[in-house]
């Protein structure tokens, strides 16, 4: 039984832990890519110093963005 | 209404006069022609069209990251540009706001091209949405490049408001229509004493010769060149045109009289017979 589920990048994400943060998703997805991310849980921006304190609550909707090609 | 250097040298402040640097955000460029980089046919057309193009700025979006992307923009860029995050795709002030605030996290800069899109057929900027976004994103210390319509009172409120490029359209996006209301833009650069780019609507280098001729301080492009058969021929015709307006408007271009007037003297012809 997982303890929660959010959605990340409109993909479901089945967590086992209790205590899981922003930071320790974030690390999860990038693994040991060098890109800069931004982070927004439920439409509110998480500033990157704020990710290791951002404790993931259940049904959280979270969006990782990236610099992407654009006009 | 003539554009001339005469009429407009006022836009041209000291050293910027002398050396014709743009000068956005305390930041000097040498190009003024600012290049997308969505549509392109393959990252080294990208890479090599940014090259001939000679942009210092490149447009950029800001969009989710797969969760197993193996490639990523900024590695496949070869140079370092000043990147200009745009907020594509949003159709209100929230989603524009957040993504003004994502593009800012992840890019490092306080510069945003601001796209507020009203409808999704012919991708026209909402001016109350935009005006009323505008506000906010001031407020939270951004830069704006502000993609708006070309009505000169909603360009001159803008800038009043304090956009740091007031930027209208000449067609709508991608659609490569070119000048449809000349007239318009002379207004709105008369209006305007600050920085003034066309973004969207270019659809080949005259309409961006044009632009410069009428003494706006830059373009704004993408489709133009990403889509046509040859981008990086293209994105060099480009930036000669952007190079050969800037430099007429620069020259002052003669009056339009309506009757002729010899450019070869008569004295010393020899006799009528």
């Amino acid at each position: 039984m997982f303890k929660k589920i959010c959605i990340v990048n409109g993909n479901e994400l089945k967590i086992d832990e209790m205590e899981f943060h922003l930071d320790d998703l974030v690390k999860k997805i990038l693994k040991d890519k060098k890109i800069k991310v931004a982070v927004a849980v439920n439409n509110i921006l998480v500033q990157k110093s704020d990710w290791k304190k951002k404790k993931i609550l259940n049904g959280d909707v979270i969006e990782i963005v990236q610099p992407f090609f654009g006009g | 209404m003539e554009m001339s250097l005469r009429s407009y040298s006022h836009f041209l402040e000291g050293d910027v006069k002398t050396t014709d640097k743009l000068k956005i955000d305390g930041k000097f460029f040498n190009s003024r022609l600012i290049l997308g980089t969505a549509l392109f046919p393959n990252i080294d057309v990208l890479n090599k069209s940014i090259e001939t193009a000679e942009s210092e700025i490149i447009t950029t979006s800001v969009r989710r990251l797969g969760l197993n992307q193996k490639d990523f923009f900024v590695d496949q860029i070869k140079k370092k540009f000043t990147l200009l995050p745009n907020t594509a795709g949003c159709y209100t002030k929230k989603e524009a706001v957040l993504t003004a605030e994502l593009a800012r996290e992840s890019m490092n800069t306080n510069w945003i091209k601001l796209e507020l899109i009203g409808e999704d057929e012919m991708l026209l900027p909402d001016p109350i949405e935009l005006y009323s976004t505008c506000e906010s994103l001031i407020k939270k210390k951004f830069k704006i490049f502000c993609y708006c319509s070309d009505d000169p009172m909603l360009c001159k409120r803008l800038e009043d408001l304090g956009c740091e490029v007031v930027m209208p359209l000449i067609s709508p996006i991608g659609s490569g229509l070119g000048i449809r209301n000349e007239h318009n833009l002379e207004i709105i650069r008369s209006m305007c004493k600050g920085l003034i780019f066309v973004d969207a609507g270019i659809g080949s280098p005259s309409d961006a010769c044009r632009i410069m001729e009428l003494g706006f301080d830059g373009v704004l492009l993408n489709s133009s060149v990403a889509r046509s058969h040859d981008p990086i021929n293209m994105a060099e015709a480009m930036s000669l045109a952007v190079k050969s307006g800037r430099k007429s408007f620069l020259s002052g271009a003669i009056k339009k009289t309506k009757k002729a007037i010899a450019s070869t003297t008569f004295k010393g012809k020899i006799s009528n017979f």
